[in-house]
């Protein structure tokens, strides 16, 4: 091990030769004084120098400077900055504990907000959202369940799917497109109950980032975005707990030092109780429905240089209708779907205080049942996918002025797909089989530097080399990485950047249909790895005096090799999916703008994103470029939360999207079959994707009462309302008979009116 | 009087508990077109059938609404004053009203891998289409036969046959099977009358011939009657009809209109609907009774 370190030092050494000899490096861990989570993205700056960094994914910074004295100043949203001067003769050690600052009104805080604000002018990231956590908190949203994807679907850029869902589409980009980490772990189903609750359960989240372009190398694997999600590391000074009591589901947190200051835990869990309501209500097991997931964590700072974490997310959606044996029918269906992930985490800093290391080794796995009974007949559906991994990330501050970061990810995917048993007459039909065993290899290096040209211009190069392992094939791919930002001054900037993606996996679904049981498939012999390219360039504005982050954003798309399902194509249980499967290409462009105020007693966003989404497949819509079924041509969305008091805020969201397109069936035709022994009915379409919904619009609203502010049990009562205005928000397409009797129309339908909530969180 | 107060939001509260109304999507209109389909039949026969397409929302039932066919339906939407003409070789041949909505000649000669064009046009909605197809050499069965396969709760039909492919040219088939009771022809013949229906059309590519270059084919299949009279039909098809086929057989499925993307239907017929085909085909009478 001692022999591998000594290789990493001498590369670094040799690829910043000069600068190594007469600098020195502060660095060190930032944590919350009260509870010791580490913090992610606090500015670390040396005001007479105007230059600085910010913590890691972990709260670990560092930053190399010549010897001298100098004043570091840390600062991060709701805490209280602080101020140190520094002797830097020699590589220090400077860990750091930042409390939170009184948020009631009427106090003054030191200017902390001011970090997040330059941050976004100041670094070369662009088309990156960090969402605060208690933001997630204030949003209204559907049953007043606090849902992070619902909140990002508020965000420019990403657009939501079916209403309620949490489909996600970014830039024009499928849901499978996105790749999402909960602790580096791949999550691959992200919805509860058909996809109305995500699966991240708010109390154990503690930071989320999205990345829709400019991406930095360290991220791969998918066309459209990354969202890289931490979880809470649990209190190491004391016990605490909270939790929330919903309308259909509850929550519940613990956390606390296992060995003080230096090793906590923090178990969080939720569950629907829908279906023992309605049994206490009904006497009968007629909603046979619920979901519940799990989330822990245990975390070890074995010393200043070594942290070792264990996070683990488990959650499953269970339907569960027994069959009657006095019923006739004696049928009965039961399924579950779950998500299983593990990481283990190694953080070390190294002897040099430059280098610092994260080690991971990872597990996910997702899989579903179904199996249902009819009289003597029996079925049983069953689906896997299942990763093995282990990934070094490695970020060394070699100056002041440069910022490398290397590493590798090696990834097993072993995919069990249309697992089938049956028994009874059924068997004539739908024979039993093992179904497949597809096994493939993912392995992907990459490094970047980030470097400061000048006070001015800052650039990020970095490139990735993906690679996977599939029977008879090897696809192997270079995804080069730039980013450059040119500050206007200090609080405004333009950024530019280009970004390549390689996808080694796709999502095959029905098109009609949208179900958690929908295979995950890795590129084979014939299906290639999707491709996207992707310019984007924005300007940055902080306005000091009001505390507003102002970004506007353009971005051009390519998508090449994407897939698509051929006309007629049916995907339900079929092994020989491949044959359905079309490839073709796409673009996707559009103009991204947002108004965000984080802090006072009026905080929120406004939101715009104009943007077209177009696919060209030579055997779909006879070869003629169509709308993608994620095209949304506009966008808006108006989020705010207002303090009135100590005790009381109101929140709102409104949000307004065109409507999706979609194929209709315009007209029909009489055709004698081909034996001319019958005459069918057959129908003709529009060109595909031709007909919009509707535009859709609602406004969710939240009112917060603190019931207790200053006793250490405290409470808040949170009484929601979705869709206020009562308006259909479309999800199901239907065809009526018209009011006259006369034909027939096409009518969008919802699922949901106005939607009450109440909920109570608690925390002690 | 305080309570007053409550009544706005106790109206308003009852105002949202209504279900809200459904957006009415409106499409296109559609412009109508004429829709052709044709036979081959043995003895110089040709037949074409001519029908207006609607819109899929007009009031009967078999719209999208309702997958029952209503024949009072069919003799609405037929063409019964069109001009029908088949040209080949040099020959243009017009063809007689059937009856509503099928035309047909008697006179037209199969010549392999000549080309037909029709012509249709119709007076009233001064509409005319046009559309050109080669007529395939006729394939005879390399081998064909049938058994009857009993289990003991069950009694199938198996089929066993080959046809033997022409290696120098891309092929395409069409074999269809179909009782005496599918046929209007057939079924006076036979005297089917009160009989369930039986037709079933599978399609094939020579992608898959043996070393020999045979195209062989072994399938069972269920038929409600396992003594009744089988009309085995086998064409040599265009690759269009059979792409034209194809999206056929998935868009008449229930479980591709419920699951699947929708299918387009393509056509050679020029600004029209449907397909014109002249493939020629060869026929086998089978009596399973005597199996």
């Amino acid at each position: 091990m001692q022999k591998f370190k000594n290789t990493i030092l001498l590369l670094m050494q040799l690829v910043i030769l000069k600068s190594y000899s007469q600098n020195f490096t502060v660095s060190g861990y930032v944590n919350d004084l009260k509870d010791g989570e580490s913090l992610i993205g606090v500015t670390v700056s040396f005001p007479a120098l105007k230059k600085g960094t910010v913590t890691n994914g972990y709260g670990f910074y560092a930053y190399t400077l010549p010897a001298g004295t100098y004043e570091i100043v840390f600062n991060y949203l709701g805490y209280k900055a602080q101020k140190h001067t520094i002797i830097l003769d020699k590589n220090l050690s400077l860990n750091i504990k930042l409390s939170e600052s009184s948020s009631e009104i009427g106090e003054v805080v030191i200017k902390a907000g001011d970090s997040k604000g330059k941050q976004q002018v100041q670094s070369t990231e662009m088309g990156k959202l960090n969402i605060p956590i208690e933001l997630i908190r204030k949003v209204p949203t559907l049953f007043g369940e606090s849902d992070l994807i619902k909140v990002l679907q508020l965000m420019p850029g990403v657009k939501r799917g079916t209403e309620g869902t949490t489909g996600m589409y970014v830039r024009g980009g499928g849901n499978d497109e996105n790749l999402i980490l909960l602790d580096e772990a791949p999550v691959y189903n992200t919805g509860h109950l058909l996809g109305f609750f995500s699966v991240f359960n708010s109390n154990s989240i503690k930071d989320v980032s999205l990345y829709k372009g400019s991406f930095p190398a360290q991220y791969g694997g998918r066309l459209s975005s990354i969202l890289d999600i931490k979880m809470r590391e649990g209190n190491d000074k004391k016990f605490a707990v909270q939790g929330c009591v919903g309308v259909i589901a509850s929550n519940l947190t613990v956390e606390g030092p296992i060995i003080k200051n230096k090793c906590s835990f923090i178990v969080s869990g939720r569950r629907t109780y829908l279906d023992k309501v309605i049994r206490v209500l009904t006497k009968e097991n007629s909603f046979p429905y619920y979901f519940y997931d799990l989330n822990a964590k245990v975390n070890y700072k074995i010393n200043d240089r070594d942290r070792i974490y264990l996070s683990t997310y488990f959650g499953r959606d269970v339907l569960s209708a027994a069959s009657n044996p006095d019923d006739s029918l004696n049928a009965g269906i039961n399924s579950f779907v779950g998500n299983f992930t593990i990481s283990a985490r190694w953080n070390h800093v190294y002897h040099n205080n430059k280098l610092f290391h994260n080690i991971s080794i990872i597990q996910s796995n997702f899989k579903y049942d179904i199996s249902g009974k009819v009289i003597n007949n029996s079925v049983l559906v069953t689906s896997k996918i299942q990763d093995i991994g282990a990934k070094a990330d490695y970020e060394y501050k070699a100056t002041a002025k440069q910022d490398i970061k290397f590493g590798l990810i090696i990834m097993n995917h072993l995919f069990r797909p249309n697992v089938i048993s049956t028994q009874g007459d059924i068997t004539k039909f739908l024979e039993s089989r093992e179904g497949a065993k597809i096994y493939n290899q993912e392995l992907s290096i990459y490094g970047s530097d980030d470097y400061d040209v000048n006070a001015r211009l800052k650039i990020n190069m970095g490139a990735r080399i993906s690679s996977t392992f599939v029977t008879d094939k090897v696809y192997a791919g270079f995804e080069p990485r730039m980013a450059a930002k040119y500050a206007i001054n200090e609080n405004s900037s333009v950024k530019a950047g280009y970004a390549r993606m390689k996808q080694y996996l796709h999502l095959v679904s029905s098109a009609a249909i949208s179900l958690p049981t929908d295979l995950w498939y890795p590129v084979t012999k014939n299906v290639k790895p999707g491709t996207s390219d992707q310019l984007s360039a924005g300007y940055y504005r902080y306005l000091e005096k009001h505390k507003i982050n102002i970004t506007a954003e353009v971005y051009y798309k390519w998508l090449n090799h994407l897939i698509e399902y051929r006309e007629g194509a049916n995907l339900i249980l079929n092994d020989n999916y491949e044959k359905e499967l079309v490839t073709g290409k796409g673009t996707s462009y559009g103009f991204e703008f947002m108004v965000q105020k984080n802090e006072g007693r009026l905080s929120g966003w406004i939101s715009y994103t104009l943007a077209w989404s177009n696919r060209t497949f030579p055997e779909l819509n006879n070869g003629k470029t169509y709308y993608s079924k994620f095209d949304r041509r506009h966008d808006i969305a108006v989020v705010a939360n207002y303090t009135i008091s100590k005790r009381w805020s109101v929140s709102g969201a409104w949000v307004l999207s065109t409507g999706a397109p979609f194929t209709a069936r315009v007209a029909q035709y009489l055709m004698p079959n081909p034996t001319f022994t019958g005459i069918d009915v057959l129908p003709v379409y529009t060109s595909k994707n031709a007909i919009r919904l509707h535009t859709s619009h609602r406004l969710d609203i939240d009112i917060t009462y603190k019931s207790r502010i200053k006793s250490r049990y405290k409470g808040e009562w949170h009484f929601g309302a979705y869709n206020v205005y009562n308006r259909i928000q479309p999800s199901i397409i239907e065809i009526k008979q018209n009011k006259d009797g006369l034909g027939y129309h096409y009518q969008e339908n919802g699922i949901f009116g106005i939607i009450y909530s109440v909920a109570y969180n608690f925390q002690f | 009087m305080k309570k007053l107060i409550y009544l706005p939001l106790v109206l308003f509260c009852a105002y949202a508990c209504k279900r809200p109304k459904p957006l009415i999507i409106t499409l296109p209109e559609t412009e109508k077109k004429l829709a052709i389909s044709s036979v081959v039949i043995p003895g110089n026969i040709l037949a074409v059938s001519v029908s207006y397409s609607f819109s899929a929302l007009v009031n009967n039932n078999d719209s999208i609404g309702n997958n029952v066919f209503d024949s009072s339906l069919y003799n609405q939407f037929l063409v019964d004053h069109a001009l029908v003409t088949i040209s080949y070789n040099g020959v243009t041949d017009t063809l007689f009203k059937l009856s509503p909505g099928v035309y047909a000649t008697s006179r037209v000669l199969a010549i392999s891998n000549s080309i037909y064009s029709l012509n249709v046009y119709d007076s009233a909605a001064g509409q005319n289409i046009t559309a050109q197809s080669t007529m395939l050499p006729r394939v005879l069965f390399d081998t064909l036969y049938f058994i009857k396969s009993k289990t003991v709760k069950d009694t199938g039909i198996e089929v066993h046959f080959s046809i033997k492919d022409d290696q120098a040219r891309e092929n395409y088939y069409m074999l269809s099977y179909y009782n005496a009771a599918a046929s209007p022809v057939y079924n006076a013949l036979f005297h089917n009358a009160g009989k369930q229906k039986f037709i079933r059309v599978e399609l094939y590519n020579d992608q898959v011939t043996d070393a020999d270059g045979k195209i062989r084919i072994d399938k069972s299949f269920f038929i409600p009657d396992k003594n009744d009279t089988i009309i085995v039909q086998l064409s040599n098809i265009s690759k269009g009809y059979y792409e034209f086929l194809s999206a056929y057989k998935k868009s008449d499925q229930l479980i591709y209109q419920l699951l699947g993307e929708p299918v387009t239907l393509p056509t050679n017929i020029i600004i029209g609907y449907g397909y014109f085909n002249t493939c020629n085909p060869s026929f086998e009478l089978v009596d399973l009774s005597r199996l």
